[in-house]
């Protein structure tokens, strides 16, 4: 599916639209610690059509059914310890959002036990993040590693073409897309263009800063200066694609005008630029998660929410991707929840020598009575920081209301739990986006419902009407249970 | 303006495909089956029998006079699948788009930059594929506004160095000194003489800026617009067209000398090399070998040697793996370890050894600190790294240097199944399953009395692990004399070591007692020879050999018996096979 084309006209009147446009967002409350008024300049949109933001998470390696999944019914359901305040972090929790809340159970992955060519022989880790956003059978082998396409397009890039769409002109930014991975890895990248190529995530916060506010602080005329230049740079560019595209083999033409498709979609986005003030960068500097070494991961995941937030907040985009690890084997060691080498491990009479200490070793002892408590601090961790999300938004005004009445979150793991299942995928939703759909419940499947049906759910809760997404013969329609 | 490219003809496969034509060639991986006690080269989709002796068909890629071209076809977009070798035959030969380190290296080269802009871009590869390869995740918007980043930083730099750089002075005539920048720019970063076709639209590019602005913008306007460019991100190449003959097409001398200058120095060829070219020098394979031994001895070739190995073997997960602080001194060793494989392997290809001692030699080198960190005797070297012996009956090479060993290791524990399945995979091109769904991982935690092999051993008694695990666990176990970090020890758990293990499914079959009669028996392994030339072919040409490479694999297999498997010998003999002097031709 490609997107749909914005074309210049179309864009001159966003332009314009700019320029006459209301300042509508005039606090960012607790967000600039340096005392500037960050303020944002929002494109005039018709006063009917309420902002919807749609934020994709993933946690990785599983979860612990037992923990995650609420006793109770729909609405009068009971969290369980996975979803409430962690003890010894000031992280809000799920608990805090019940109402804001839909967690399901009974969606199952089918598109990642389908990977790899044959129904069935599909994996967790390998082919659990490629899927879980498309729907689509992972591409390629197991292990040829260079033969990875994703089956289809991410419903983040699909929600953000029909918001543009909507919006009638382009944001600055199509989806500001974070993640540990910064790269290409299999393990932890959830986005994928309309080819099935996989989008490259931003692991720094230094970086993911200039992407934010790279052009921030200029007069109007600098600001145009710059907006010249790369059109007639980008057109010149093209233009040489366009006659090594001719000569071209019919092979390479393939390749080069994917690249030319992204070209065009860069210089769509020239004149979208932003007017909100620069913040301090100071705070943002030089800070990664960190590869095999997690240590970070709480002040880093904080950071990369508090920049999600200021892009949401200064409409630099409207759609967001977040991988708190890559799933799978060494990388995610997280001290921080006393499993530094083992110790700490409350008592357990395992050996020290053993308890590892990371978290997909851990995750492969889920159903353990020693390691389940260990495994429930990890998902309350990742749930409590995307609350924490939520509540950055929470805080921030807009209009009547807040940045989070337009946020539609769906989180889930590549995999159910660290047994490399795919079924009971932990989907949970926080947020309505505008009213969209109806949350505060536990939406319990006894059927396996594919979560191609969920993810149909999400996109016309944002929009977009579709009958499929992904492998079309999983799909039902939208999940009607979410409205 | 914008031709339609939206809907370009292709009969090739689809673009969601990652490979293009060279997915049709890929193996058949067969899935679900688990493993049998053989273990089939990767790539092959021959018999198990076959399979099951790697020197049977030991180049690790399907025969053409076998099964092979009815699996694989005739080879797509114009690649022949070769029954004699009594032709140029050479494969696909995709496009290539500049590496990340090739980027930042033509940076420095063509425009002094050294600043490494390129770095902020995503990592071209992911483990045990290669940096060269053709980036089959393709091109998205991000990366592209990535690029546009990347020119922008640039240009300012060349901007503010401007007076140096210009062959003239803007002063005495503002255009005829734009066209001499024009000229001397184009050929650097198109790799190629320019014609009036190509300098044209530079002239207007850089007359735009100079109308925006001053003389300085214009400049400005055309490196950005260079340095985004398709003739400079990428090396198109169309060969001669009078040497065309049926599914191969000579390469002209500058593409040759591109293709030497990339491989050897992951940059743009130097004035020697574009001399050689013009003078027609690079038309002869003996012309070609002149300047590949010249070049190799230039420490960009020996980055080149030393970057190969470290991606074969995955070493570059060295930098990030976790280990417990219970390692003392593992984060201040990282890089003494990096630097012990670098060392080694730059000796061993500077003295033109031989692959069996890269997998055996009963020596390394090493400092006071890294040997230090191993608990070894000081060699007597505070910084600089000098060989030292290391005891045959326990050490292989480079795959018992604590690079390769702390990559694979867990956190704090030896990692049999994953030191298995990397010389399973990555040095015998053994064609191992992932997995299967479902699986619950139910190795017993340890006690006092147990050692990581007894635990490990658990994979054999449960039957829906021990096809696969026999196979690789009995390899691992070879290394169980190396902590997680790579360091020697005795005893595991206080329990004496047992690092006995069995070679199944390959060339070289049979038992051996410890990582040192490991390494012998895959110094002497046809099928490890097999499976290196493969990677060094999927490193030099950015894909894996596919059917249609039967050709340049056996010339280079021959070559490289002939030269008794010496590395420096193998660099050159690369350089002289059909699909490095060939391409097929160009249709549009």
């Amino acid at each position: 599916m490609s997107h749909t084309p914005i074309h210049r006209r179309h864009l001159l009147r966003g332009i314009g639209a700019i320029a006459v446009g209301l300042p509508l967002l005039e606090i960012m409350d607790g967000l600039d610690e340096n005392g500037l008024p960050l303020t944002g300049v929002r494109r005039a949109r018709a006063a009917s059509a309420p902002i919807k933001r749609y934020i994709g998470l993933m946690v990785p390696n599983g979860i612990v059914p037992s923990t995650h999944f609420p006793t109770g019914g729909e609405t009068d359901f009971v969290l369980g310890a996975s979803m409430k305040p962690l003890n010894g972090f000031n992280l809000p929790s799920f608990e805090d959002y019940r109402q804001d809340l839909i967690v399901f159970k009974g969606i199952d992955n089918v598109a990642s036990m389908n990977s790899f060519g044959t129904p069935g022989s599909g994996s967790g880790h390998e082919s659990g993040p490629t899927t879980l956003f498309t729907g689509a059978a992972k591409l390629g082998t197991k292990e040829g590693r260079d033969t990875w396409k994703g089956g289809g397009p991410s419903i983040d890039q699909l929600i953000a073409e029909q918001i543009e769409k909507d919006h009638g002109a382009p944001f600055p930014i199509k989806s500001l897309l974070l993640g540990h991975t910064n790269g290409a890895d299999w393990f932890g990248s959830i986005s994928f263009d309309a080819n099935g190529t996989y989008l490259p995530s931003s692991g720094s916060t230094s970086n993911t800063f200039d992407t934010l506010f790279g052009s921030g602080n200029l007069t109007d005329a600098e600001r145009q200066a710059i907006r010249d230049r790369r059109k007639s740079v980008l057109d010149g560019t093209l233009e040489n694609f366009q006659r090594l595209y001719l000569k071209a083999s019919v092979a390479d033409k393939v390749r080069l005008k994917e690249h030319m498709d992204a070209i065009r979609d860069v210089e769509m986005r020239v004149d979208a630029q932003i007017t909100c003030t620069r913040p301090d960068k100071t705070k943002y500097m030089d800070l990664d998660p960190g590869n095999g070494d997690g240590k970070n991961l709480p002040v880093w995941s904080n950071l990369m929410f508090d920049l999600m937030t200021l892009g949401f907040a200064c409409d630099m985009t409207r759609v967001a991707t977040f991988v708190f690890r890559n799933c799978g084997g060494g990388g995610s060691y997280l001290p921080f929840l006393g499993w530094a080498d083992g110790t700490g491990l409350n008592g357990s009479a395992y050996d020290a020598a053993y308890a590892t200490g990371e978290h997909h070793e851990m995750s492969h002892r889920v159903g353990q009575a020693e390691w389940d408590p260990e495994l429930t601090k990890a998902s309350a961790f990742f749930n409590g920081s995307t609350a924490l999300l939520a509540q950055k938004m929470k805080a921030v005004t807009e209009g009547s209301g807040t940045l989070f009445d337009s946020a539609l979150m769906l989180q889930s793991s590549e995999i159910g739990t660290g047994g490399h299942n795919n079924d009971n995928s932990p989907f949970v939703i926080l947020g309505n986006a505008a009213g969209s759909i109806r949350t505060g419940r536990y939406l319990n499947y006894t059927r396996s419902v594919p979560h191609n049906d969920l993810l149909l759910g999400v996109m016309a809760a944002m929009g977009l009407s579709a009958t499929t997404v992904g492998d079309a013969g999983l799909c039902s329609g939208p999940l009607k249970e979410l409205i | 303006m914008h031709l339609d490219t939206r809907n370009p003809r292709h009969r090739c496969a689809l673009p969601a495909r990652g490979w293009l034509c060279s997915l049709t060639l890929l193996p058949l991986t067969v899935l679900g089956l688990g493993c049998t006690a053989q273990v089939k080269p990767s790539g092959g989709t021959s018999s198990a029998s076959a399979a099951a002796v790697g020197g049977a068909n030991s180049n690790g890629i399907q025969s053409a006079g076998g099964g092979g071209s009815t699996v694989l076809g005739s080879g797509g977009c114009g690649a022949i699948v070769p029954t004699t070798c009594n032709q140029p035959y050479p494969g696909e030969a995709p496009i290539r788009r500049l590496t990340r380190a090739e980027l930042n290296n033509m940076l420095a080269d063509l425009l002094g930059d050294k600043s490494r802009p390129a770095d902020l871009m995503p990592t071209d590869s992911v483990r045990f594929s290669y940096e060269t390869s053709i980036q089959p995740h393709g091109i998205s918007a991000p990366l592209v506004d990535q690029y546009m980043q990347v020119a922008e930083k640039v240009s300012l730099g060349v901007l503010s160095n401007l007076d140096s750089t210009l062959p003239c002075q803007p002063a005495n005539g503002e255009e005829s000194c734009a066209q001499a920048y024009i000229a001397q720019l184009c050929k650097g970063a198109f790799r190629r003489s320019c014609s009036a076709e190509d300098t044209a639209p530079l002239f207007a590019m850089w007359q735009k800026g100079r109308a925006a602005g001053d003389f300085k913008t214009g400049i400005q306007y055309l490196v950005e617009m260079v340095l985004q460019s398709a003739d400079f991100l990428y090396r198109p190449e169309f060969g001669d067209p009078a040497s065309a003959g049926a599914g191969f097409v000579k390469l002209s001398g500058s593409e040759v000398a591109t293709r030497l200058s990339y491989y050897l120095w992951s940059t743009e060829p130097d004035a020697a090399l574009t001399m050689a070219a013009d003078a027609g020098q690079l038309a002869t394979k003996e012309g070609v070998a002149t300047q590949a031994k010249r070049m190799l001895q230039d420490p960009r070739a020996h980055e080149a040697v030393q970057r190969f190995h470290e991606q074969w073997l995955g070493l570059d997960a060295l930098a990030t793996v976790a280990k417990s602080d219970t390692f003392t001194g593992f984060n201040a060793a990282r890089p003494l370890l990096k630097a012990e494989t670098r060392a080694f392997v730059d000796a061993l290809f500077t003295e033109n050894s031989d692959l069996g001692t890269l997998l055996s030699a009963p020596y390394s080198y090493s400092n006071d600190a890294l040997e230090s960190f191993y608990g070894l005797p000081s060699p007597g070297s505070a910084q600089a790294f000098k060989k030292v012996p290391r005891d045959a009956t326990r050490y292989a090479g480079i795959l018992t240097q604590g690079s390769f060993l702390a990559v694979n290791g867990k956190l704090n524990q030896s990692a049999p199944v994953m030191r298995g399945v990397q010389v399973l995979r990555q040095v015998l091109c053994a064609d191992l399953p992932a997995p299967p769904p479902n699986l619950k991982i139910t190795i017993p935690p340890p006690t006092a009395d147990t050692t990581t092999r007894a635990r490990f051993e658990q994979h054999e008694n449960d039957p829906a692990c021990s096809s696969c695990h026999q196979v690789i666990d009995r390899v691992g176990f070879g290394f169980e004399h190396f902590d997680a970090v790579g360091r020697w020890r005795d005893k595991d758990n206080n329990l004496l070591v047992d690092a006995s293990g069995a070679l199944m499914g390959t060339d070289v079959d049979g038992p051996f007692n410890g990582a040192g009669e490991l390494g012998q028996k895959l110094a002497n392994s046809e099928q490890v020879r097999s499976c290196y030339l493969r990677n060094v072919f999927y490193n030099v040409h950015g894909r894996p050999p596919t059917a249609p490479d039967r050709c340049s694999l056996e010339q280079l297999q021959a070559n490289f018996k002939t030269t008794q498997y010496t590395l420096q010998d193998l660099a050159v003999a690369v350089t002289q096979t059909d699909a490095f002097l060939y391409r097929t031709p160009v249709t549009p």
